[in-house]
């Protein structure tokens, strides 16, 4: 009886060690990319702190004027390598007016730098002069290479021109 | 006959344990690079003239092999921070940028040493925005960690 089940027996043993090891890429589940210290400003100092705004999430309402730079930035941590970050500026709320034109930044950033397990987002978005004052929406959206993606979101005020200062 | 099945077995059931551990054990070290030995360029709050041609150096190492790295130079006119940088340095007002220097350049590394030294020569160009700038280097491992490290310089006439 024994040599009738001998093939059998390794059979099963051979399909077994294979399998046990093959099932391990396919099937483990990787989390989605986390998000963190996202920050949206312009230029130093015009961060307002959360106190007067505590209805507002902690980094507060951030404010950066048209014609300037405003900067973008993010620590990001991936199970397995981000392939994609991509940055999204727009308004809800404004209408452009005379000699206004609508702003709808959308811009997908795959720089070597950013394309590892752990990248720090960084970047300087030139606000164009052109564009209606008001509340924008700023969402960061970065994909792995399975396919998971995580979105954080934010506000910016965008207003006037500073005055030169004299 | 029954003592060498059993035999077959545990070398089968030694096969599937240490196999496998060995394949999904994971990486959990980011390399490290740093410009803090006595030859490593820039140091903190260095003065870089326009017109003039450096030579970066950074130092970098990890547990399983380095793949890449990046060195890019970016102003700092709205005196951002990042996470890595641990000296204060004099700064210039908040102004706006004009024409600032701006570099990105990435550079693969060879056979995934597990140390390595960074050296790249760099050219000032001689008409970018003078101002404090940051100059940052970065270096990823075969895994896909990075590591990081950031240089506030200043640019001079």
């Amino acid at each position: 009886m024994k040599t009738i089940l001998k093939p059998f027996f390794f059979f099963a043993l051979a399909l077994f060690v294979l399998q046990s090891c093959s099932e391990e890429d396919d099937d483990i589940i990787v989390a989605a990319p986390v998000i963190s210290n996202f920050e949206i400003g312009g230029a130093h100092g015009e961060e307002l702190e959360g106190e007067e705004h505590s209805d507002e999430d902690h980094e507060g309402e951030a404010i950066a004027h048209k014609g300037e730079g405003m900067h973008v930035g993010a620590d990001i941590l991936a199970q397995v390598r981000i392939t994609s970050i991509t940055l999204e500026i727009h308004s809800d709320e404004v209408q452009p007016g005379a000699g206004e034109v609508e702003w709808d930044f959308n811009q997908v950033y795959t720089d070597a730098k950013y394309m590892v397990l752990n990248p720090e987002f960084h970047e300087d978005i030139q606000i164009p002069s052109n564009i209606p004052s008001g509340e924008y929406h700023v969402t960061l959206t970065v994909v792995d290479e399975r396919g998971n993606s995580t979105s954080a979101e934010g506000h910016i005020d965008i207003m006037d021109e500073e005055e030169p200062m004299s | 006959m029954i003592k060498k099945i059993h035999l077959i077995v545990f070398f089968a059931l030694g096969l599937i344990v240490f196999g496998c551990t060995e394949t999904s054990e994971l990486d959990e070290e980011k390399p490290t690079i740093s410009v803090s030995y006595a030859q490593g360029f820039p140091q903190a709050c260095a003065q870089l003239k326009r017109g003039e041609t450096y030579t970066f150096r950074a130092k970098a190492s990890d547990n399983l092999g380095l793949a890449s790295y990046s060195l890019g130079i970016h102003h700092n006119f709205d005196q951002h921070t990042h996470d890595d940088q641990p000296e204060a340095c004099e700064m210039d007002a908040v102004k706006s940028p004009n024409n600032p220097l701006t570099l990105l350049n990435t550079y693969s590394v060879e056979g995934a040493p597990l140390e390595d030294e960074l050296t790249i020569s760099i050219s000032i160009p001689n008409n970018v925005d003078p101002g404090d700038y940051h100059c940052a280097f970065s270096v990823t491992d075969v895994t896909g960690w990075q590591g990081r490290t950031s240089v506030d310089i200043k640019i001079i006439e």
